[in-house]
């Protein structure tokens, strides 16, 4: 009873609160924002020829598809080609982005009077199709391994802070590593961070912080 | 009394000598002639695929065939299976359920084209007549299991495929291998002036996706209910062993995961280099650099000289630590990132334990106790099989092993007064 009294805790307590319940309004309604890699989406490969310089070919994506509404890669070993993705690539947008790359490479004419031609012809270049990738398939490799070291660590505060009471120390562990877990994601949901390859990085991150922070304090409320 | 202290500051000062060296060597590198380019010759970092890049791999439905998505969740599952038995250990699947189309983002290793060469492959496995091969005899129905065993003689390894049948198959083969493909046994008797006519001898076929693997008669019948089919002569040279082993290993994913329902064909095969570029990279270590130094100042305004030298035994081990990630071939990826910076985070806490703590083993101690939770993660994730959370687990674990001998040699005789 003495801790709710405490002002800033119910402050604290409320802001979490209003974090979560946004976060997951947030979800129901609209999802996550997740990252074009991960969405359904298009794709054209370019062949270049020579050494591609990304932010060049990227300006002109951004020209065409929007500022980071595309994303361009280099593929192929010689780096001599690049991908653009995007969510949506209409036959338009193709030419458009065919003609400005044409434009950053011009060809010489190779008889002389003649039109110099093109380095890159449209008509060739065909629009691939990607399908999304499921947020699951790549959170399950870590769900059994996090969930087993979870409880493994649950055991081990409950034995070894059994003097502060076993129930107590555990569902106070549960609540911070859940809760922390959950206001990370609403957080995320809320300034609609693109879910792809950070999250992951981000979850391990909190996490283990998560970890850090009930050893930290059971060894304090053990000492006190 | 005069000589000892100098002595000691002598000491601190080699201390901090070696430190910067070590600081070079690890930043910078060292660089030698090779071929009239000069070569940094510290080991390079092993990328995961989020960092340097990954094959991307398109496969679809061969025309007229009936694609339902139930079949084609099957198709990736099935593929899943195969990567596991492969030893793919990062990758990303997307499947278009109506059209049956999968892009499959796989990491690049030594193994990678073996993986793609065999991903898309049916695995149909027909056992049929060496003659007439639409003769079909047995199939992927009546076999158990399939594993890759080896045996050692006088004169090599010889590595087989044990396939097991099912109750049904094992009758099956049983029958087989009693009659009709029984070896038959050839005659000593020459008849004079007579030309006898030879009886074929006929052998049961093994086809994978039609392509014959192996064809034999049966000296003895199956009565166990296994056969063993040698994937090489007994030979000692290790390369050809291995072949013959991920050859082995190749048919057994196929087999013992089943035929995919679906058949496909490879339409692309492309190496693609990760969206996060060297600029990015680049920024990020800026951006890390800044903090670091930011951290450290904060540190030096509050504790005045002592923390100058654990500023200087800090930035010592982020040098060091990094070396030992590279010759310990730890593949870091964005996960590996996150621990290392974990490891980081530890490190700072501990050296302001270290400024505030009587002597060096206290403030392990009541840092070690707070990390005994992390130690679980570390330890139970360094084993996984999946490049992104081992990466995790095995930057940490290096991190906090360097941070117990680091800090234990260096650090000490450094604060020492």
């Amino acid at each position: 009873m003495k801790q709710l009294k405490d002002p800033k805790k119910i402050f604290f307590y409320i802001v979490l609160a209003i974090i979560i319940i946004a976060g997951i309004v947030l979800v129901a309604t609209k999802g996550f924002n997740v990252e074009l890699k991960y969405r359904a989406n298009k794709k054209i490969e370019l062949a270049i020829g020579e050494t591609v310089d990304v932010s060049k070919i990227q300006e002109k994506a951004d020209e065409v598809f929007g500022k980071g509404k595309s994303i361009v890669q280099v593929v192929e070993i010689f780096q001599d080609s690049v991908q653009i993705t995007a969510e949506e690539i209409s036959e338009e947008q193709k030419n458009s982005i065919v003609e400005k790359v044409n434009e950053l490479f011009p060809q010489e004419a190779t008889t002389e009077g003649e039109e110099p031609t093109q380095l890159l012809d449209a008509s060739k270049i065909t629009i691939d199709s990607n399908e999304n990738a499921r947020l699951r398939d790549f959170l399950k490799p870590y769900i059994i391994p996090t969930i087993v070291v979870t409880l493994v660590i649950l055991v081990y505060y409950a034995i070894l802070y059994r003097k502060l009471g076993v129930k107590k120390v555990i569902i106070k562990s549960v609540l911070i590593i859940v809760l922390s877990q959950l206001v990370l994601l609403s957080i995320l949901a809320i300034v609609r961070f693109p879910m792809g390859k950070l999250t992951t990085p981000l979850i391990l991150l909190v996490y283990v912080t998560s970890l850090i922070y009930t050893s930290g304090s059971f060894i304090k409320k053990a000492k006190s | 009394m005069k000589g000892r202290k100098e002595m000691k500051k002598i000491k601190k000062l080699t201390i901090i000598l070696i430190i910067l060296l070590i600081c070079l060597i690890s930043f910078i590198g060292i660089y030698v002639e090779k071929q009239n380019i000069m070569q940094n010759i510290i080991k390079d970092y092993d990328l995961a695929m989020n960092l340097e890049g990954y094959r991307e791999v398109r496969m679809k439905a061969t025309d007229n065939q009936e694609i339902a998505s139930e079949k084609v969740e099957q198709v990736k599952n099935l593929i899943q299976k195969r990567l596991k038995t492969l030893g793919a250990e990062d990758y990303l699947i997307k499947v278009d359920y109506v059209t049956g189309e999968i892009v499959l983002e796989l990491e690049e290793t030594s193994s990678t084209d073996r993986i793609v060469g065999d991903i898309y492959n049916a695995g149909e496995l027909k056992m049929v007549d060496s003659e007439d091969t639409s003769k079909v005899l047995m199939t992927n129905d009546e076999i158990k299991g399939v594993s890759v065993k080896y045996s050692t003689t006088e004169s090599g390894t010889t590595i087989y495929l044990d396939m097991e049948f099912t109750d049904e198959g094992s009758k099956k083969i049983e029958e087989l291998s009693a009659n009709e493909y029984k070896t038959i046994e050839e005659s000593t008797e020459e008849t004079e002036g007579e030309e006898t006519e030879e009886a074929t001898q006929p052998k049961l076929a093994l086809m994978i996706d039609g392509t014959e693997l192996v064809s034999s008669s049966f000296d003895t019948p199956i009565t166990e209910g296994r056969l063993q089919l040698s994937l090489n002569t007994a030979t000692t040279n290790t390369t050809k062993i291995q072949e013959a082993v991920i050859s082995g290993n190749a048919i057994a994913s196929l087999l013992n995961n089943g035929p995919l329902p679906i058949k496909y064909e490879l339409t692309g095969n492309t190496y693609v280099y990760s969206e996060i570029t060297e600029q990015v990279k680049i920024a990020f270590i800026v951006a890390i650099s800044i903090l670091i130094i930011i951290a450290l100042t904060v540190l030096v305004v509050k504790y005045k000289i002592p923390a100058l030298l654990t500023a200087i035994s800090f930035i010592g081990f982020i040098a060091v630590y990094l070396l030992v990630l590279r010759y310990a071939n730890v593949v870091i990826s964005l996960e590996g990132i996150t621990g290392i910076l974990i490891i980081l985070i530890i490190n700072y806490l501990l050296l302001q334990k270290l400024l505030t703590k009587p002597t060096i083993i206290e403030a392990f101690k009541e840092m070690g106790i707070q990390l005994i939770p992390v130690i679980a993660v570390i330890l139970a994730f360094s084993f996984i099989r999946w490049t992104n959370i081992a990466s995790f687990g095995m930057t940490m674990f290096w991190g906090l092993l360097l941070t117990v001998i680091y800090h234990f040699t260096l650090t000490r005789a450094l604060l020492k007064k």
